[in-house]
């Protein structure tokens, strides 16, 4: 039988879209922040500056929803580090699904998407929104036959991946405008590379409380990313009406547990959780503070802090310093 | 049925050499596949009574089918397609050829195997496959990414003279604990005259069979991940209510 499955998955594999980088382009070399660990960038999707000046195009392209009013930038903002500053944001006609719309800050460096890690590429994460009926609700394939009578994106398109707009280039290259969305230049970075006096003497002391062992924030949010995309049950309700992690395993130990976020320009993606429930930063280390609500799943770190004001503020000056202004004032992130 | 040219290679495998007394090196199979309800041919979007008596219109009905070949009388096997997605509201046949000989059976899966559902994207297929987006359209999760292996839905009414039909059921099973290989003996001998071969669904036994009755009342609706229990139930009931037969 293995040898069966061997066979099924070469010839399955040999099926598969064939992609070369087109002549006469040059693969894209990202410029990383000190520190950063190289992204990994799959073979069919090699970055190039064509692809991704496509893929920019078509994020901010409304015609990426059924009606034309909703395109991936309209709740995912630049100015927001890619997130929106509503709980859920409305999708086209004003209809509501269920998630607070994250950050895209450093998302080519995640291996699952989403708040339960449903998706694995980013390439496929595309899909998603369209096929939502709470979200853009439209098919990729009319989407592809709308933008296959664009002589403009047509011919981007060809430049690009040397093929007619199809599912492929649309997937791609959102995927690979999205590689490019690093965010690494925060009064926090330059701190640790030297800049001693880019953080305020609150955020220093915000820091070390972020970092010590009685907090242990950080043995979650770890990493480069302030996130070791790992999913936990934080106690945010007793009885979670979204499921989290347990809707893809099916394991009922999955039950309200959800991805560590990064808290990489966290000060401007408010609402916060995966429901946009908690309004503020404030709010967010009260939550922590007092321990959260009782559910047998909840992860054992997660117990009462007995925070002084003073220490609560200096945690959110810590986290007000993790905002790369650089990185949401980058014209190259913007609409053009 | 898009991939029986993929036959051809399998034939050129087998080396069809010419025979001194010209005697043919192939022959004709065709394989229908279909679907029933109680014994009658299923129409997709025809009102039929369940068990129960209630009415009960199947509304949508595909799946897909993978790896499947001929069982030769040596034990070794011919492929007949990598994959096929069957819509059931069509007719699904399977014209091919095979190397004459004698054959103890058919060999199948339903569903995609793990390694290719696991991280598979759709948009890398070529339009013309039925992994690809347009080929597998409605088949596969976006939030979730994998296959949709069986999608089997419509609607009912528990009323027995309901006119109006308005309860909705949906079952969607899809990840890899439900990928089922299937290998039915069946005894057929490919030469001169064309071979018949039937692969049959019987819907009817998808929510009641012997071991087990789904009543749609309490039990309508899995994603596969949102309700594991009544996707296992339901697929229980499905692999066994397919059959093969000449």
């Amino acid at each position: 039988m293995r040898i069966f499955l061997g066979m099924c998955i070469i010839l399955f594999a040999s099926c598969k879209v064939d992609t070369i980088v087109p002549a006469a382009q040059e693969k894209f070399v990202l410029e990383l922040p000190e520190g950063f660990p190289s992204i990994n960038i799959p073979s069919d999707n090699e970055l190039t500056q064509e692809r991704i000046d496509l893929g920019k195009k078509l994020f901010f392209d409304t015609r990426l929803s059924g009606d034309n009013s909703v395109s991936c930038g309209t709740c995912h903002d630049p100015e927001l580090s890619f997130a929106d500053d509503v709980p859920i944001s409305p999708g086209i006609e004003q209809r509501l699904g269920f998630r607070n719309a994250p950050s895209l800050a450093n998302v080519g460096y995640k291996n699952r998407l989403f708040a339960d890690g449903g998706v694995s590429t980013l390439e496929f994460q595309v899909l998603a929104p369209m096929d939502s009926h709470e979200e853009m609700d439209v098919s990729v394939l009319d989407v592809a036959e709308i933008l296959k009578g664009d002589p403009t994106i047509n011919a981007l398109s060809q430049k690009a991946y040397g093929r007619d707009v199809d599912p492929f280039v649309i997937t791609r290259s959102i995927a690979a405008f999205e590689r490019t969305l690093i965010s690494g230049n925060s009064p926090y970075d330059r701190y640790i590379n030297g800049e001693f006096t880019a953080l305020s003497e609150p955020a220093v002391a915000g820091m070390n409380l972020f970092f010590s062992p009685q907090l242990a924030c950080s043995t979650c949010h770890s990493t480069f990313l302030f996130s070791d995309g790992s999913y936990y049950n934080i106690g945010l309700e007793e009885v979670y009406a979204d499921n989290g992690r347990e809707r893809i395993t099916a394991n009922p130990s999955d039950n309200g547990k959800f991805m560590t976020p990064s808290l990489r320009n966290i000060a401007l993606t408010a609402p916060y959780m995966h429901n946009g429930s908690i309004p503020t930063l404030e709010a967010v280390i009260e939550h922590f503070n007092t321990g959260g609500v009782n559910h047998d799943l909840k992860d054992e770190r997660i117990q009462p802090l007995n925070l002084t004001s003073e220490q609560k503020e200096q945690l959110v000056s810590f986290l007000h310093s993790l905002t790369d202004v650089e990185f949401t004032e980058n014209v190259n992130f913007r609409p053009e | 049925m898009k991939y029986l040219s993929l036959l051809l290679i399998a034939v050129v495998f087998f080396g069809c050499k010419k025979e001194e007394n010209n005697a043919p090196c192939s022959g004709d199979v065709n394989i229908e596949v279909r679907a029933t309800w109680y014994g009658s041919p299923l129409v997709v979007g025809e009102k039929y009574s369940n068990s129960l008596g209630f009415p009960m219109r199947i509304e949508q009905f595909k799946t897909y089918l993978t790896g499947i070949k001929a069982v030769r009388a040596d034990g070794s096997t011919v492929k007949i397609s990598d994959v096929e997605l069957l819509n059931f509201a069509n007719t699904n046949n399977l014209s091919l050829t095979l190397p004459v000989g004698e054959y103890t059976g058919l060999r199948f899966a339903v569903g995609v195997p793990a390694e290719i559902n696991i991280g598979s994207d759709p948009a890398s297929y070529p339009s013309s496959s039925p992994l690809s987006i347009s080929g597998a359209f409605g088949m596969f999760w976006t939030w979730n990414s994998g296959y949709i292996f069986v999608k089997f839905e419509g609607k009912t009414a528990f009323d027995e003279t309901a006119v109006v039909l308005n309860q909705p059921f949906a079952f969607h099973i899809g990840t890899d604990n439900f990928y089922s290989e299937h290998d039915f003996a069946l005894n057929f001998t490919v030469g001169e005259s064309p071979v018949n071969l039937d692969i049959v669904f019987e819907a009817d036994k998808f929510l009641v069979g012997e071991n087990d009755t789904i009543d749609l009342e309490v039990d309508y609706i899995t994603h596969s991940t949102d309700n594991m229990p009544l996707a296992e139930r339901f697929m229980n009931l499905y692999n066994d209510a397919i059959t093969v037969s000449k």
